[in-house]
């Protein structure tokens, strides 16, 4: 099975999660992180457990928040598990895709490209859509 | 085959398009609705919020109404949102494939009654409602699929 741990400076993690249960429902592979709120606050540990609560044959699908920052640079040590997957640059689209594409059938990497691909295409400038022509569609 | 009905007066938006089309498998949205197919602005943000791999059409009531009696629907599985209890009950009365019937978000106005959770109803859509249920359609409240469903049976009070 796939698990999700969304990991941010802060509580974004929880925002989006709260978002993304607005719009699909509660899903209960979802954790979060939200690192750094107090001053003794230690992510590697955080992260262990998490890691340490995920069985042998599952698979965690980390999303952090920026590419570059604390956050994700820490969870780049976690690589050397192949259990773990990491994305940067969390965003509500990239998490609705990741689970409305999440099947048996498909591979882990593959889900991830797909859905890494199809929600950056939802980033948008959309003054510069609205006048577009789309045709009408029918039966 | 009509698989659901759903009243939503944001139409087409994220609980539905990812949602709801999700869960039912439906291969094709109706927009059913009066003043979309006139309003250019609104007609090509529902069309800019499609899910892929559906088809996504978006008729006035009365058209829906023809398209959906002259058969041309029948191979697809159908996904049908309205904006209003009044729109859902002009389609029912004049197709009896509609079966089922999803309560997703009825804004409040003068007069509603919150009946669940971004559902409010004027008396006369309760009334409409009781007549959807008279006749044998099943009508639930549900924003997303994993909601738990609540009958609307069991809240209508006239």
């Amino acid at each position: 099975m796939r698990q999700y741990l969304l990991a941010s400076h802060g509580s974004l993690s929880e925002g989006l999660l709260d978002s993304v249960e607005m719009i699909l429902g509660k899903n209960h592979k979802i954790s979060t992180i939200s690192a750094y709120k107090k001053g003794d606050y230690d992510l590697n540990e955080q992260l262990k457990s998490v890691i340490s609560n995920i069985d042998k044959d599952d698979e965690l699908i980390i999303i952090s928040d920026i590419f570059g920052g604390s956050v994700n640079n820490e969870c780049m040590k976690l690589l050397a598990d192949d259990r773990v997957h990491l994305i940067s640059g969390m965003n509500l689209s990239l998490v609705i895709e990741l689970f409305t594409l999440d099947n048996d059938k498909i591979s882990t990497s593959d889900l991830i490209k797909k859905a890494l691909k199809d929600s950056k295409e939802s980033i948008l400038y959309c003054n510069n859509i609205i006048n577009e022509e789309i045709e009408d569609e029918e039966f | 085959m009509i698989k659901l009905l759903r009243v939503d007066h944001r139409l087409l938006h994220g609980q539905v398009a990812f949602s709801w089309t999700q869960y039912l498998g439906v291969d094709s949205i109706l927009i059913a609705n009066d003043d979309v197919p006139n309003n250019e602005l609104r007609k090509t943000t529902i069309k800019l919020a499609k899910p892929q791999g559906v088809k996504l059409v978006i008729k006035n009531i009365e058209d829906s109404i023809k398209a959906i009696k002259s058969g041309v629907t029948d191979k697809y599985k159908l996904f049908v949102v309205v904006e209003s209890v009044n729109d859902a009950k002009r389609l029912i009365s004049q197709c009896s494939e509609i079966k089922k019937v999803n309560l997703g978000g009825i804004k409040s106005k003068e007069g509603t009654r919150n009946i669940s959770k971004a559902i409010n109803l004027l008396p006369e859509e309760e009334k409409l409602i009781k007549d959807m249920l008279d006749e044998g359609v099943e009508v639930e409240i549900r924003q997303v699929p994993g909601d738990k469903k609540i009958n609307a049976s069991s809240i209508i009070k006239i």
